[in-house]
């Protein structure tokens, strides 16, 4: 049978995502009950985003969260769910984007970037959960509910849709939260703003008054934008709650074209990180690698850095073929993340690369490094053929 | 849900092999990424095999089962797609040898394929006039000939990796598909050609 008669590109059914959910919710039965991320499972979680369930469930059994902060979870043309540790869920719709600012077992906080995203949190004591939209943070006790962010001329409107539950949404930190009740829908335009405010009250949601919820998204906003949001400090990789997710931002780099594209001198690490990774999805490596360069230069301490300097790594290695590029940025991966999903592979890369470049010596203290780190790690095989010689 | 995502966005989504060991210890997240990443591809086989959306659905359950239960037999993590198909091809066959019994006992009535949905609108015709006439005969084929036909016809599989999918001797699946065939020319009028 020559190849060019295969047929099977003519014959079929296309299953949508519903019966496709409705199988895996069958094979999960079938399989029995969930168990979800004992530590060692760590060891396995690769760099990012389809990896966001992989990097939420872990996060969320981490006693800190940083060597997540800065992941993205991206839907792309599909649809994304994620089941979160604790049984809660996040479903996003396409062309949506999450990062996460903080997960560990006392917080976690997420920042919907763009798009719309629905969450059925399980609530689980003595953690916050935060949404945060266009600098409207949405506080959740146990509920489920939708936050949309779009672009608009001028700004930015943010839509939040409750289905089950009560939320709280805090446009200033300084007012009172307003609280959104289940089958209600509140919404607020404000000026493209990257980063988020800052203060994080932690009020106990029960505790505040009821506050007039403006009915549909689409009418007119109940929230001024909030032009005099603190700016940020620096935030050290092990942020806590009442820091920023935005280290080394200043006001004037926070605010963007409507365009979403950065009008300010000094753009802020998530503005970086973001750009770079659009960067790259829009094929330009270059770009990409000059954008992360960036965030490393000027936010070293940012909690995006390791994962920034892996990709640059990456970058480096696979498409410009710059191995001591390479060399250098994995080595800044490894030492500005130790504890992170992507060190096994930024290791492994390292091993990798001082075999294309020859240095045996290096390769083979790289190679011991890997091996003793990860014995039974997913690259055992080609680290140890990594440097020519038998292990 | 997501189309499977081999890669992620940034490039650097796990690999079969990170999932499949995070699988293996019962993690649920790793379970239903891979089920993410090939559902597409084990509902397309099961169609393709079993031609009926319900029939596949099912067949594309069991495959998902059955995987996720004997991950610790799977010896390249690396070829989980591979894997994967053959458990759709070993699994199609047993139900449909279970189907043919059936029919023969009367349990259960015989479905025609549904041609017009089965074969894209698109195909030249050529080959939409092979696809259609190899699922208008499949129905009549033993179990074991209509296997071989379709993996050959429409999957465009080698005979040895069809005997090695069968689990039988090459020249096993060369005499299947000489029979399978001979029906399908038939159906074609190309005997006579």
């Amino acid at each position: 049978m020559p190849e060019e008669r295969k047929l099977s590109r003519y014959v079929g059914v296309e299953f949508s995502e519903r019966e496709l959910g409705e199988q895996w919710r069958a094979v999960e039965a079938r399989l029995g009950t969930r168990r979800w991320l004992p530590p060692r499972a760590l060891v396995f979680l690769a760099t990012l985003v389809a990896a966001a369930a992989v990097l939420f469930g872990v996060a969320l059994r981490r006693p800190t969260g940083s060597a997540w902060d800065g992941a993205v979870l991206d839907s792309a043309e599909a649809k994304v769910s994620v089941s979160l540790g604790d049984g809660s869920r996040i479903d996003l719709d396409p062309h949506s984007r999450i990062v996460v600012d903080v997960a560990s077992a006392r917080q976690v906080r997420l920042q919907v970037a763009h798009g719309t995203a629905r969450f059925d949190v399980v609530h689980v004591p003595d953690r916050t959960f935060d949404v945060i939209a266009g600098g409207v943070r949405v506080r959740v006790v146990g509920t489920r509910f939708s936050v949309t962010e779009a672009k608009i001329e001028g700004g930015e409107r943010v839509t939040v849709a409750v289905e089950r539950g009560v939320v709280e949404a805090e446009v200033d930190p300084s007012e009172t939260p307003t609280r959104i009740h289940a089958g209600e829908t509140w919404s607020t335009i404000r000026p493209l703003v990257r980063a988020t405010s800052t203060a994080s009250t932690n009020p106990a949601p029960s505790a505040q008054p009821s506050t007039p919820v403006a009915p549909p998204a689409d009418s007119a906003p109940s929230a001024p934008a909030d032009s005099a949001a603190p700016s940020p400090a620096p935030e050290p990789p092990n942020a806590s709650e009442g820091a920023s997710a935005h280290a080394g931002s200043t006001s004037s780099a926070r605010s963007s074209a409507a365009n979403g594209a950065s009008s300010g001198e000094d753009p802020s690490a998530p503005e970086l990180f973001e750009r770079a990774n659009a960067r790259r999805q829009a094929g330009d490596p270059r770009g990409a690698a000059t954008s992360y360069e960036a965030l490393l230069r000027r936010y070293p301490n940012d909690a995006r850095a390791g994962l920034a300097a892996f990709e640059l790594g990456r970058i480096d290695m696979d498409v410009l073929g710059d191995v001591n590029g390479a060399i250098r940025a994995l080595h800044r991966a490894v030492s500005l993340a130790p504890g992170s999903s992507f060190r096994e592979d930024a290791l492994a890369r390292l091993v990798q690369a001082y075999g294309t470049m020859g240095d045996p010596s290096r390769c083979e203290r790289a190679q011991k490094t890997y091996l003793e780190s990860y014995p039974n790690g997913v690259h055992v095989g080609a680290v140890q053929k990594a440097c020519g010689g038998a292990h | 849900m997501a189309h499977p995502a081999r890669t992620t966005q940034s490039g650097a989504g796990p690999s079969d092999a990170a999932l499949v060991v995070s699988a293996m210890a019962g993690e649920g997240w790793a379970q239903e990424a891979l089920y993410r990443r090939y559902a597409r591809l084990v509902n397309g086989l099961a169609f393709r095999l079993m031609p009926n959306r319900a029939d596949a659905s099912d067949l594309a359950q069991d495959v998902f089962v059955q995987a996720f239960q004997s991950l610790p037999r799977l010896k390249n993590r690396d070829a989980l797609s591979s894997w994967l198909s053959a458990i759709v091809v070993r699994t199609a066959h047993k139900r449909i040898r279970r189907q043919r019994l059936m029919r023969r006992l009367g349990l259960l009535r015989t479905e025609p394929v549904d041609l017009d949905t089965v074969v894209s609108r698109t195909a030249p015709p050529d080959a939409a006039a092979e696809a259609r006439a190899v699922y208008a005969v499949i129905e009549t084929l033993p179990a074991e000939d209509r296997m071989a036909l379709v993996l050959r016809r429409i999957e465009g599989m080698a005979i040895a990796e069809i005997a090695e999918q069968l689990d039988r001797s090459v020249a096993t699946v060369k005499r299947r598909l000489a029979s399978a065939e001979a029906r399908l020319f038939e159906r074609l009028g190309e005997y006579d050609a």
